[in-house]
């Protein structure tokens, strides 16, 4: 056994890229919501390759997290800001360090509405439905591929030891986004965008401030805008997380990695995939804005910012990025 | 055949016919899947059917999307008009269902608002075939179709906080089982005791493993059939699997 989770915080699950064959089954692809956060974490502990569903890493939403090593482990944290400790001596963020067997690692804070990935460098034995290590707690799946983790829960890690031989932290390319009074995520148009009566542009000077009914599924999002709908009823079809929804009567939905794969509410926007990790630093509170681009916009910035990333990560690591997909 | 193909996200196309539920279309749909499975291509993450959609999931850097639409196109194209006899598939499933006044929370309500006696009910509900338009909402739920007109009856205003696993409800035109524990606004009308919903499980290190459709015993265009069974058969079913019961139920 490798790591005890002494203290769990609100809400810590055992996660990797998702299940990404089985939407005609009916069941959601979960999985990590900030992708290059979650192979950065992974590069820091010698984890490049990314074919299927990668390597677990812990994501972590919340302060009051505690576990100790029972083995000595490489590990490294990446995404939000916050005050993390091994042994009570402060560690950052984006760097790779070495806990000796018995040492303590605290979350003790992360930026409100954060999210941190640690990644731990060894073989994880744990539990994996339909190949992947995900949690999705809406779903009956085994052990922690099906649950939040629990306190005094053990997981078993073994591990590899071989020396991570890279420059020591990160680039500034990849530091956390800062919490910000307002966030924009770009929108290409969904197929159902002509069902309501709205000029498209008066989506546009909106913020929408995000509630508390919010979870792992998607975003509820508050709107003054009651727009009228050309129709009442369309047919269940499929949704991918980043899909912003609006029902008939309610208020716009914005679909989470952890959401259904069937949805019979108007399909509005899809957010692009280039903007997708701001959703694992948005939450309850936090107020978004929505900007149209077209479709070659949309794979012009996934572009862009993926040859940002892989130049980021040339020049910090000595093996190459493999097999990462940014798909949602 | 009427279609149109558009983006839903960057990296999936999707074809969209004519907004309609038909067991026509949906075959069309699902022929088109086997066809463009058969292609082999790596840069194919999934193909997924809905009931008047078909969308391909790809991975972007792998394929021009291009060329997908035109092969996608050619391949509708070549098969509108001919309902190639061997895709057609004419599984009968049965299940087992207890109408029993305990397990059928709604009983009511249905009768109330169908006017109907609960036992027409009971009867028009089993002598129904159902057709499996597709699986979605919650792992291992099917869509079906083929209820009859006058057991149509509008969801709860309230949904319920918790619906046991197995029971089978009404929402509108649509009959289905809840393949698991979950809040619901389906009217209840009895329960089965099989468990529907089973899922891979490996402990291990190996990462990547794809799921097998087959590991589900129902799939989409199967025909359900619901026998109905009494209380005591329903304790005397429990733990007997989906494909256990049909043996049993083909002996019987």
């Amino acid at each position: 056994m490798s790591i005890k989770l002494s203290k769990v915080g609100f809400h810590t699950l055992v996660m990797d890229q998702g299940r990404k064959h089985t939407r005609s089954l009916g069941i959601p692809t979960s999985g990590v919501i900030d992708l290059f956060q979650y192979w950065w974490a992974n590069g820091l502990v010698g984890n490049f390759d990314f074919s299927g569903s990668g390597p677990p890493v812990l994501e972590i939403i919340s302060g009051g997290v505690e576990m100790r090593f029972l083995h000595p482990h490489q590990f490294a944290l990446t995404g939000s800001r916050g005050e993390f400790t091994l042994d009570g001596n402060r560690i950052s963020t984006h760097t790779t360090y070495f806990a000796q067997k018995g040492q303590v690692l605290e979350i003790r804070s992360i930026t409100r509405n954060g999210t941190v990935y640690l990644a731990i460098d060894g073989q994880w034995k744990v539990d994996r439905t339909y190949g992947s290590a995900s949690a999705d707690i809406l779903s009956p799946f085994p052990g922690t591929s099906g649950s939040l983790l629990r306190k005094n829960t053990l997981i078993d890690i073994e591990p590899t030891m071989q020396y991570i031989s890279h420059k020591r932290g990160s680039p500034e390319y990849v530091e956390p986004m800062a919490p910000a009074d307002q966030y924009t995520l770009r929108l290409t148009a969904g197929p159902e965008l002509s069902m309501i009566n709205i000029p498209k542009n008066q989506l546009l000077d909106r913020c929408f401030t995000i509630t508390r009914a919010s979870n792992k599924m998607g975003l509820r999002l508050d709107s003054e805008l009651k727009p009228e709908f050309q129709q009442s009823k369309m047919i269940s079809s499929i949704v991918v997380p980043g899909t912003l929804q609006w029902p008939v009567g309610g208020n716009p939905i914005l679909l989470l990695p952890n959401c259904q794969t069937t949805g019979g509410y108007p399909r509005i926007g899809v957010v692009v995939d280039a903007d997708m990790w701001k959703l694992a630093y948005i939450g309850a509170g936090d107020r978004i804005k929505f900007k149209w681009v077209t479709r070659d916009e949309a794979l012009y910035l996934r572009k862009y910012q993926l040859g940002q990333f892989i130049q980021a990560w040339n020049q910090t690591f000595k093996q190459p990025l493999r097999h990462h997909l940014l798909l949602y | 055949m009427n279609y149109r193909i558009y983006s839903l996200s960057e990296n999936s196309l999707v074809v969209q016919l004519p907004p309609e539920i038909s067991e026509s279309q949906i075959r069309f749909l699902f022929q088109l899947k086997s066809a463009i499975n058969k292609l082999n291509w790596r840069a194919i993450v999934e193909v997924m059917v809905t009931f008047h959609e078909l969308s391909i999931l790809f991975d972007i850097t792998a394929i021009d999307i291009d060329e997908l639409k035109e092969e996608v196109v050619r391949m509708i194209e070549d098969q509108s008009g001919e309902l190639s006899e061997d895709a057609v598939d004419c599984r009968e499933i049965f299940i087992p269902v207890c109408y029993e006044e305990e397990m059928a929370l709604d009983k009511d309500r249905l009768v109330r608002k169908t006017g109907l006696s609960f036992s027409d009910i009971v009867e028009l509900h089993q002598n129904s075939s159902y057709l499996v338009y597709m699986m979605g909402f919650l792992p291992g739920f099917m869509y079906l179709g083929g209820l009859n007109q006058k057991l149509f009856c509008p969801r709860l205003e309230v949904p319920r906080p918790k619906i046991e696993v197995g029971s089978i409800g009404i929402a509108d035109d649509q009959t289905g089982i809840y393949p698991m524990e979950s809040p619901g606004g389906w009217n209840i009308l009895g329960r089965t005791p099989l468990t529907l919903f089973q899922y891979h499980q490996s402990r291990g290190t190996r990462n990547g493993a794809t799921p097998s459709p087959d590991a589900h015993f129902v799939r989409p265009l199967d025909i359900i059939k619901f026998t109905p069974i009494t209380r005591q058969q329903y304790d005397e079913l429990q733990n007997v699997s989906i494909g256990e019961f049909q043996l049993i139920h083909s002996k019987a």
